[in-house]
């Protein structure tokens, strides 16, 4: 690129919002250094249609919701101060803002709120400069809080759409320890709910109007595991990343108060220098902790390690990640990571004209937790080299709960199972039948790894587990709501 | 109230005097829902700038939702309507000294945004109070406001004493307060190229006590500017890392990497041994933390930054291998760079496991990441000693495999480690050998008959197999056929009874019916050695090798270092300093300022050339027909004969490279060929400097080039490029005209041009940007009668505002640097009107720019009409 006289110190000019055919909801610019002739949002929104780049402007762009928003720069500058991260995670915190402020995200919301959307806009960043991007802190300077909707017309809102969501539940809600048994249906209500309550926020913070929801306090062990397995079944990497999710739905009065959470076992990370007792089953090594802004860290680093760690922390408003923590095997061979599920698969050449493929799985949870909606993928030859497969499932009780579909377009075997109990062995034996004298080869074309997503309610990976959690200064307890659950990020065996 | 109604509405005729009526209504309610519609029109793009006036009626307010509405609808028109902005003037004079911090913040915010002269000079009072706010939040806002006013004019934040008045906050009690110093003050240095913000002590202490305590961008902006410190203390160095420490548990990544940037550019100075082990302990788990992201591209980011990081300390990562394990679906280019750090990562004490990585690798379908893996096991085997058993055992394993592209990718790597151990691996050659039929890609053929030619002397049938690469000799590409040769005669010094006829055979080719002369060359000096002196010729050619090295690090130590400062930029992904893919801000800014200071207009600045002193070799035009053809191998600079002889350097044509080039066409989208352009005028005409660099398996060659139609009618010359050898790269310069018949309509940017460049291996597209200040010709110039008569003879029919940086006569010495000539001056007061003249090709374009008196036009005549939106569009920017 050539010199340019579009000069700029190099953070952002502008930021706009579009909706997916490309008409502006919000617009913002913040340097006043693009020429006014010019629409940005239409040079945007044709190249990233056209999918080339024109030379003008650089943006940083995130698709969400059907929304774009999207960063705009006159100008890379040498010294760039806006990096890809910080982009993006200002646009995602930004997201979450207008969210919390105007409700879920949608054009219809932003909108009906342009005027706080606005405000935000203007209040969160100055001349391209991030300045604050929590909720807490905008509370105060942002105003209009009248901005949600009149109760006649709730229908068209997000509140609205939370309510139900949230009414549906109510059942598994009121009994939250059961909540992973009374979702039996398997994966969409479970998954459905789930995300009506850790995903997103629906209501919008001036919207919380509802009593059902207000006086309580939701936390949430989230877990995702990562695990590679040899074909024999041994896992060779596993890790976990998991978060405690929060989410303050306390009344005003209670806002401010302090809480304190017990964790147990104590996570503890290795390069912190605290007292060793990585054998200790109180403990919990992990990689890496990150706690957020308002929880009181020195109890992990300084205090002396006592029999528990008190966590205090004093819970802003809203939806918010307590603690992102990360767990691995390490290399000294202890694993903090349980391992759901060993798959164990065999390849082996028949005949002239027949491979079959084994695949032996067992899950390792306790007998009374259970995987809700495991799929296991199995990839077999290429379509055009197959003239037919029959899978068998053999169950050694005699009995299967699993349901094979085999796809010519994947080239996949896929086994589902509604739930999978802990302790159940199955055994699927895939025959793929090849035209004769191909099945020499014929290894080399299954190519892949058997992948296994599933969700496991009440249960988590590195066993960690809230053991209690009270107001500091604890009369009228809000009410808590404690749910652990695990799910399978990338959970993979080699193929043998 | 919900908002969504104002976008209903559609546009009734008299929706405007509609909305002019309810702005001037009695209630402020009525007043605000007025304002939000014109807000929400305004947003969807329609033209509310007539409503100016009534809009800012309600600017004098106690609603402060109305107020930020009014003043967010100031800020979008003040640039268009400059001499009505100033009537707000008075309320922003105002607002900025109101009870409410809130409105003293939005007051001086929106003034610092109001780009308009005339408000700026208004501005200093305010702003000079609200640097002094006793409320925090009125501080912050001013002191970036300081940075908005320097970018319009330097002169008055110095003169002023803005910029004291910026340092003295650094020691304000609000943490918000000082990170936006910082980052005001970082901004300002930029612009004005000198180092106002110094390390020092205090300076220091300040800064990290503010970083514990401020938001988490707060943090980003200390971070960048503690990074662009440097100590030669080790103490301070220490110190320094250890407060920044914690910041690297952040859960915002941006904190994460610029604390990493901080950290590792400090580190060097510590000589502590056990600190620095302290501090690569701690970056190494937040660094994987960032990999565990959802989105593939945020992983990619990351692990281009690891890349670098690994590169420079190893032992940060040292223990995390297992991260970098592939995952089947990753996508290939998150897969590419993990193989690659592992190879860094690889040791002795992990090679097995990262062996079992690669050779899963290996077995995927991704062809291009499968050639990957197997040079990895090359790599590892030449960087560790112990692990070479190893690899050549995983590499005979693929080989049995009888995937032809996982064969041929694996006998060039043997080649590879037959030269890092030679004598040592024989033992394969026979289990090579079985694969000679299936070779077809010539880096795979090359590198067998190397081995066979080496070995010669342990390979029985070593001549039948030379022989049987002999018959199509001509049909082979030039790197098989010099390897041939090459090979050839070491057999023949090896066993010269009976291979007589072979070696005397393949001379005669490589020297008589041959044109290549890479070829011819070496034919004549092997033929030339021996038969004046076989024993010399068994000197040189069957010389001692030089050992080959493990490449593991790619970028060099100084090189390196600079990159580690640019971590979490958009440098630190591409691993490349930012000067080459940005323009220099200091030098642009620094140009800008002086000329903008330059009271006298026709002291001209030399000619904006990107590198337009050097001449560059291969600038066919220049040099002309005394180099035809062959231009490419003859001035290919002399290097060490054993390595002219030896294929396994790739020939380095060593021209410097004076015109910045971008990437137009990546390797992957090029069929392995890489496309790097820059453009420049030289000898009075425009030229696209090329770099063709051939990354793919085969010679490149047969090029041919075609634009398509665009705006200012560029026209590609002839095109003249040698054969690119693979790994090679050639430089060529393709001189542009103007052609009335390319002329087209802009697809885009009138300065992008859409090119198609064929090859022996297919037709591929890219577009190059022509920087308007090298778009018009040096031939520009028109005597005033001329320019006079032909102006008079055209209507104004393409009149124009513009936006204009500067006066009259700073715009002249701006416009003369893009060939943009004076040529005269009309003065109707309060207006001066001047008058320049270009050519685009031979199409003369005549311009008038009208300065003061309001915004600036710009009146454009020409004969050639098509050009005058191209030409109009470059003018925006130039003047600007």
């Amino acid at each position: 690129m050539g010199p340019n006289f579009l000069c700029t110190g190099g953070m952002f000019s502008q930021l706009f919002l579009l909706n997916q055919r490309g008409d502006v909801i919000l617009f913002k610019d913040y340097r006043g250094d693009v020429p006014s002739n010019i629409d940005t949002a239409e040079v945007f929104f044709s190249e990233i249609n056209r999918r080339i780049k024109g030379a003008a402007f650089h943006y940083v762009y995130v698709l969400k919701e059907g929304i774009y928003t999207v960063l705009l720069w006159t100008q890379i500058a040498e010294e760039e101060r806006m990096t890809p991260f910080s982009s993006i995670q200002l646009i995602n915190k930004l997201l979450l803002l207008l969210e919390n402020f105007c409700g879920t995200l949608s054009e219809e919301n932003l909108r009906k709120n342009f005027s706080m959307a606005y405000q935000i806009l203007d209040e969160t960043i100055d001349y391209g400069y991030p300045q604050t991007t929590e909720t807490n802190s905008l509370m105060d300077v942002i105003l209009d809080k009248n901005a949600h909707p009149p109760s006649s017309d709730l229908k068209s809102s997000g509140l609205l759409s939370a309510l139900t969501a949230w009414g549906s539940n109510s059942e598994s809600h009121s009994v939250p320890t059961h909540s992973a048994t009374s979702a039996s249906q398997g994966q969409e209500s479970y998954t459905s709910l789930f995300k009506s309550f850790v995903g997103s926020y629906t209501g919008g913070l001036y919207n919380a109007t509802n009593t059902t929801e207000e006086g309580s306090i939701y936390v949430d062990i989230v877990e995702k595991i990562n695990v590679i397995l040899r074909a024999d079944g041994e896992p060779f990497h596993s890790s976990v990343t998991g978060s405690i999710e929060v989410k303050n739905k306390m009344r005003a009065e209670e806002k401010n108060r302090d809480m304190v959470v017990i964790l147990r076992p104590i996570p503890t990370v290795a390069h912190k220098k605290i007292v060793p007792l990585a054998t200790d089953s109180k403990t919990l090594l992990m990689d890496d902790v990150i706690f957020h802004r308002c929880a009181l860290i020195p109890s992990v680093n300084s205090r002396p390690l006592k029999e528990e760690l008190p966590l205090d922390f004093k819970p802003p408003a809203g939806p918010f990640t307590l603690l992102h923590y990360r767990a691995s095997q390490s290399v000294e061979g202890d694993r903090p990571v349980a391992v759901p599920f060993i798959i164990k698969n065999e390849i082996t050449v028949m005949s002239e004209n027949r491979v079959d493929i084994s695949i032996k799985i067992e899950c390792l949870l306790p007998t009374d937790k259970q995987a809700h909606s495991v799929k296991i993928q199995v990839p077999v030859p290429k379509s055009h080299h197959i003239n037919s497969v029959s899978c068998q499932t053999m169950d050694r009780e005699g009995t299967t709960l699993g349901t094979v579909q085999y796809s010519q377009e994947t080239n996949q075997v896929t086994w589902n199972f509604p739930k999978f109990y802990g302790g159940m062995k199955q055994h699927l034996r895939i025959k793929c039948f090849t035209s004769v004298g191909q099945s020499k080869n014929i290894r080399s074309q299954i190519v892949g790894s058997v992948s296994v997503h599933f969700e496991i309610p009440m249960w988590t990976s590195t066993g960690l587990r809230i053991k209690s959690l009270n107001t500091i200064h604890g009369h009228n307890e809000p009410t808590r709501w404690i749910r652990y659950i695990t799910q399978s990020d990338s959970y993979q065996a080699r193929l043998g | 109230m919900s908002d969504a109604k104002y976008f209903g509405g559609g546009s009734k005729k008299g929706e405007i005097s509609e909305l002019q009526e309810e702005l001037h209504h009695q209630r402020e309610d009525k007043r605000k829902e007025a304002v939000k519609k014109v807000i929400a029109a305004m947003t969807v793009g329609k033209d509310v700038s007539m409503l100016f006036t009534d809009v800012l009626n309600c600017i004098q307010t106690n609603n402060l939702e109305l107020k930020k509405l009014v003043y967010l609808y100031v800020i979008n028109h003040a640039k268009l309507q400059p001499e009505k902005a100033i009537l707000a003037v008075n309320t922003f004079q105002k607002d900025a000294s109101d009870l409410n911090p809130l409105v003293r913040a939005l007051a001086i915010r929106t003034m610092g945004c109001i780009r308009v002269d005339r408000v700026t000079e208004y501005l200093c009072e305010p702003l000079r109070n609200c640097l002094k706010d006793k409320d925090p939040y009125v501080r912050k806002t001013a002191a970036l406001c300081v940075a908005k006013l320097y970018d319009l004019s330097a002169e008055l934040v110095e003169t002023q004493g803005f910029l004291e008045l910026l340092i003295q906050l650094l020691s304000d009690s609000n943490p918000t307060v000082v990170a936006n110093a910082v980052a005001a003050l970082t901004e300002i240095e930029d612009i004005s190229g000198r180092t106002i913000l110094q390390l020092t002590a205090s300076n220091l202490n300040k800064l990290l006590a503010a970083l514990n305590e401020c938001t988490e961008w707060g943090q980003v902006f200390i971070l960048n500017s503690l990074s662009k410190f440097s100590t030669a203390d080790s103490k301070d160095a220490e110190s320094i890392c250890e407060r920044v420490a914690p910041r690297l548990n952040h859960a915002n990544s941006a904190v994460v990497l610029a604390a990493v940037k901080v950290i590792m550019s400090y580190m060097d100075h510590i000589e502590n041994p056990e600190a620095q082990k302290g501090l690569c302990k701690k970056m190494g788990p937040p660094l994987v933390t960032l990999l565990t992201t959802k989105e593939p591209e945020i992983q990619y980011v990351a692990l281009r930054n690891i890349n670098l990081i690994v590169q420079k300390k190893p032992s940060i990562l040292a223990h995390e291998m297992r991260v970098f394990f592939i995952k089947y679906n990753d996508p290939i280019y998150v897969k590419m760079e993990k193989l690659e750090i592992m190879i860094m990562l690889a040791a002795e004490r992990n090679i097995e496991q990262v062996l079992n990585e690669f050779k899963e690798a290996a077995s995927e379908v991704d062809v291009e990441f499968v050639r990957k893996a197997v040079r990895a096991i090359g790599r590892c085997a030449i960087k560790i000693d112990k692990a070479a058993d190893r690899c050549v055992a995983v590499l005979l394993e693929l080989i049995q495999m009888k995937v032809s592209y996982v064969v041929q990718e694996s006998i060039i790597v043997i080649k590879d480690i037959f030269r890092k151990y030679p004598n040592q691996y024989e033992s394969i050659i026979a289990t090579l050998c079985q694969n000679l039929d299936t070779l077809d890609e010539p880096e795979a053929k090359a590198s067998m008959i190397w081995i066979v030619g080496e070995y010669a002397e342990r390979i029985e049938n070593a001549d039948a197999l030379l022989d049987s690469f002999l018959d199509n000799f001509h049909d082979e590409s030039s790197q098989v056929q010099l390897q041939l040769v090459t090979a050839v005669v070491k057999l023949f010094l090896k066993r010269p009874k009976d291979t007589q006829d072979m070696v005397q055979k393949v001379l005669n080719m490589a020297t008589q019916e041959t044109d290549n002369p890479d070829l011819r060359d070496r034919g004549y000096i092997y033929w030339r050695l021996l038969s004046t002196d076989p024993e010399a010729a068994k000197n040189v050619v069957l010389g001692e090798k030089p050992l080959i090295s493990e490449s593991t690090i790619q970028i060099d130590e100084a090189m390196l270092s600079l990159l580690c400062r640019e971590i979490s930029s958009l440098a630190s992904v591409y691993h490349k300093l930012p000067d080459t893919f940005v323009t220099k801000l200091k030098e642009v800014r620094k140009d800008k300022v002086k000329k903008d200071r330059e009271t006298d207009g026709e002291s001209l600045l030399p000619q904006e050339q990107q590198g337009g002193g050097q001449p560059n070799i291969f600038d066919l035009d220049s040099v002309g027909e005394s180099l035809p053809q062959t231009s490419a191998p003859a001035a290919r600079a002399p290097v060490n004969v054993m390595d002219e002889l030896d294929f396994l350097s790739s020939p380095s044509t060593g021209v410097s490279q004076p015109v910045s080039k971008e990437i137009v066409l990546p390797a992957e989208r090029g069929n392995g060929m890489q496309v790097a352009a820059g453009a420049a005028r030289r000898g009075g005409q425009l030229h696209l400097d090329l770099t063709i660099q051939n990354q793919a398996g085969a010679p490149l060659g047969d090029f041919a080039i075609q634009f398509n139609k665009n705006p200012f009618g560029f026209a590609p010359t002839q095109l003249q490029v040698p054969p690119v050898n693979p790994m090679s790269t050639v430089e060529t310069s393709l001189a542009i005209s103007n052609h009335p018949n390319m002329f087209g309509p802009a697809q885009q940017a009138a300065n992008i041009i859409q090119i198609a460049l064929k090859n022996n291996s297919g037709v591929f597209y890219f577009q190059v940007t022509i920087p308007f200040h090298l778009i018009f010709s040096e031939a520009g110039e028109v005597s005033r009668d001329d320019y006079l008569s032909q102006w008079r003879s055209m209507p104004d029919e393409h009149v124009r505002e513009v936006q204009v940086a500067g006066d009259s006569n700073s715009v002249q010495g701006k416009l003369r640097g893009a060939n943009l000539f004076y040529v005269a001056k009309r003065t109707v007061a309060p207006q001066e009107f001047v008058y320049f003249s270009a050519k685009v090709g031979e199409a003369l374009m005549m311009v008038e720019v009208s300065f003061g008196g309001g915004p600036s036009r710009i009146n454009t005549k020409s004969r050639s009409a098509e050009l005058i939106p191209a030409f109009e569009q470059a003018l925006y920017t130039l003047l600007r």
